[in-house]
């Protein structure tokens, strides 16, 4: 207690005070801090159940939960860069490239569906890692370093495929189409990957450091938090979800489309931040994330349901961000004050 | 010890109210970058096949030489490379030989590229050329250049893509009568009755809005038929699966999609494979894309309205030498669309301009 008083006295913010905040009352705090957004999805799923008979159905519940898979999944990658106070916008090319590069090699050079698949995803942890090391070898701002790989990798995938879209064989729809059970396949990928990324920030080194980053990179520097490392397996992982989330969508369509993911980017930002996550780096959750990316998702699923045109849809979406931002704001604020 | 710190992770408002502002800004231009290709693929219709052969360097072109030709055209695509404007090259080819001009065919390497297209055609007009046909790649942008040559004596005729106003005579595809055709053979397909969804594609494009317009416009001819969602699919085939999904979730009597361009015929096929409703949903797809002609074989697509490029590349320097030989030529050419289905796919000359001919 006494290192952190210290340390408060020379870096006088809310976040390394919360460093030392006991457990319990962290735990409370995240609650609050998703409690908003969790609301909001409650009543919008009740008023979408009272305005169309078709949306409490388990085909459409399903269909919600499958769409909105590969926006949480790479947001669940998106909220660990964000707690370091950092921010990845290379998404949506990797989206592209890594479903370019899975079924090109299982179209042209005959690879496995499988093997193709896995390229798929380490194409897209090789783009983080280069994020990585351009953030902390070369130290260059997180927001230029992958600003500049969005265009360097979206160009590689016209590049490769000529702009073209490439047709992949019919199996190759296993993951986006197939099911395990009666679950689709995408929404137990997205469990999974939730469950994992869940671990990783609550349970282990790596994500505590991750937290510590973003509270105080000086602070988690001194304290003996090896930064570096922490910073590239965390835009490692958020490479290899995109790749992860990239495929889903060419397995999907069975079709790698080179053009395919420019909204990728923002969907996964905004999933984050209105699940409470902080671009201020240090605070963010996956259920959070997880919780931002099915609200969005409603809004365009009752949108299309009640066949309100896509500019309202956008629309609304933009003042939910807007109110979600702003309610953590006032709530942090109100925080601070205490 | 501030140099041991990554610029990036500076902590403090100004920074990360900059950094919003700069996602915002980035957003926007993914928006715009994003486009193009969806232009293109709007203007380029069928633009698939990897087989056409983009040559090399920026403002590349070929020369034919027909020999005794008395007259050179020069014939300015959106872009070389694509399978579309190779189609049209082939056509300005034929025409070339059949009428006795030469033709020069340069165009730059992409669609977006207006100041690269303005660049050739001055460079065309300074050379006095006997006559210019070209595709604008800019409504707007053209327009002084268009003027310039008029001032230089230069004859010029638009193909496929014309001018705001329009000056020089337009030799391109009606969008909406290929549309309003769109409209006919999907009510022929669902008995005249039935729940029918439009997916259209960009919003500010204008062979979207003209084919949304020319198909709600035509669809007002079958009292029966409901068209009961309209939804954008940016030219994009997931955000179409999507949107079809719940399409079809909301409207489970949907008899009909018009799909209008290739993005939203490929997700609007993979929504009906997905929930087993292939040929109880009639899709009436734009353009003739290899995955599309696929489709259409398949049974999954009914029809295909297809535009006809070789025509827009013939008619071109038609006209552009009417235009050189002091002729009167019509102020606008319907080059016209065909509706493809797989029942007259294989007559020869449905075929010819289902997989028509590539110069380029």
């Amino acid at each position: 207690m006494s290192d952190a008083h210290t340390m408060a006295e020379r870096a006088p913010s809310a976040a390394v005070v919360e460093t030392a905040e006991p457990y319990r009352r962290a735990w409370l705090r995240r609650l609050l801090q998703q409690l908003g957004p969790f609301l909001f999805v409650l009543a919008l799923g009740a008023a979408l159940t009272a305005a169309s008979p078709f949306f409490l159905t388990s085909t459409n519940i399903s269909a919600v939960f499958v769409q909105m898979s590969v926006i949480a999944i790479i947001a669940v990658g998106e909220v660990m860069v964000i707690i370091t106070a950092g921010i990845d916008l290379s998404v949506s090319a990797v989206v592209a490239f890594s479903g370019v590069m899975s079924t090109m090699v299982v179209t042209n050079n005959h690879w496995g569906i499988g093997l193709g698949m896995g390229l798929g995803v380490l194409v897209g942890g090789g783009v983080g890692a280069i994020n990585g090391l351009l953030v902390t070898l070369v130290r260059l701002p997180p927001f230029i370093a992958t600003l500049g790989t969005l265009s360097a990798i979206g160009g590689l995938a016209l590049l490769v495929t000529s702009g073209q879209p490439i047709a992949a064989p019919t199996g190759f729809d296993a993951l986006g189409d197939g099911h395990v059970g009666p679950i689709a396949a995408p929404i137990v990928v997205m469990v999974i990957v939730a469950l994992i990324g869940w671990f990783i920030l609550a349970r282990t080194t790596l994500g505590r450091s991750a937290y510590a980053i973003g509270s105080s990179y000086e602070t988690a520097r001194l304290s003996g938090i090896r930064v570096n490392r922490v910073l590239i397996s965390v835009y490692v992982l958020q490479g290899l979800l995109a790749g992860l989330g990239g495929v889903i969508v060419a397995s999907r369509v069975v079709t790698g489309d080179p053009a395919a993911g420019a909204n990728y980017n923002l969907d996964a930002i905004a999933a984050a931040v209105i699940g409470g996550a902080s671009l201020f780096g240090g605070e963010g959750t996956v259920i959070g994330a997880l919780i931002g990316a099915l609200l969005m998702e409603l809004i365009s699923n009752g949108g299309d349901l009640l066949n309100i045109s896509n500019f309202w849809q956008d629309f609304i979406l933009g003042v939910v961000i807007i109110v979600a931002v702003t309610y953590d704001q006032v709530r942090r604020r109100a925080l601070e004050k205490r | 010890m501030p140099e041991s710190k990554p610029p990036g992770l500076k902590r403090g408002r100004g920074v990360m109210v900059t950094l919003l502002a700069l996602v915002a800004v980035l957003s926007v231009a993914a928006c715009g970058s994003s486009s193009p290709s969806a232009a293109s693929s709007a203007a380029a219709g069928g633009s698939g096949g990897g087989a056409s052969s983009a040559s090399g360097g920026s403002g590349s072109g070929s020369a034919s030489h027909v020999s005794g030709a008395k007259y050179t055209i020069a014939v300015v695509p959106k872009s070389v490379g694509l399978f579309y404007w190779g189609t049209v090259h082939a056509g300005a080819l034929a025409a070339a030989k059949k009428l006795h001009v030469n033709i020069v065919w340069k165009g730059t390497e992409a669609e977006t590229d207006v100041s690269g297209q303005v660049n050739i055609l001055q460079d065309f007009i300074t050379k006095h050329v006997n006559g210019i046909a070209f595709a604008a790649t800019d409504a707007h942008g053209l327009v002084g250049t268009a003027q310039a040559a008029a001032k230089a004596g230069v004859p010029v005729v638009n193909i496929d893509s014309g001018l705001t106003p329009q000056k020089p005579p337009l030799v391109a595809t009606n969008n909406i009568a290929a549309a309003a055709k769109a409209a006919d053979i999907l009510a022929k397909q669902i008995g005249d009755k039935g729940d029918v969804a439009l997916l259209p594609f960009v919003p500010s494009a204008a062979t979207s809005i003209q084919r949304q317009q020319g198909f709600e416009q035509e669809l007002k001819k079958y009292p029966n038929i409901h068209l009961v969602a309209v939804q954008y699919d940016q030219s994009d085939i997931s955000t179409a699966l999507s949107e079809m999904e719940n399409i079809l979730t909301s409207h489970p009597d949907l008899k009909g999609v018009f799909a209008a361009n290739e993005p939203g015929v490929i997700g609007t096929v993979h929504a009906l494979l997905e929930r087993s409703l292939v040929g109880k949903v009639k899709v009436v797809g734009f353009d003739n894309a290899p995955d599309e002609v696929n489709a259409l074989k398949a049974g999954q697509v009914a029809a295909l309205i297809v535009q006809n490029p070789f025509q827009i590349g013939y008619q071109g320097v038609q006209e552009t030498l009417d235009l050189i030989q002091h002729k009167k030529v019509p102020q606008s050419v319907d080059t016209g669309s065909t509706v493809v289905t797989k029942a007259n796919m294989n007559q020869p000359a449905i075929h010819k301009i289902l997989v028509p001919p590539t110069a380029s």
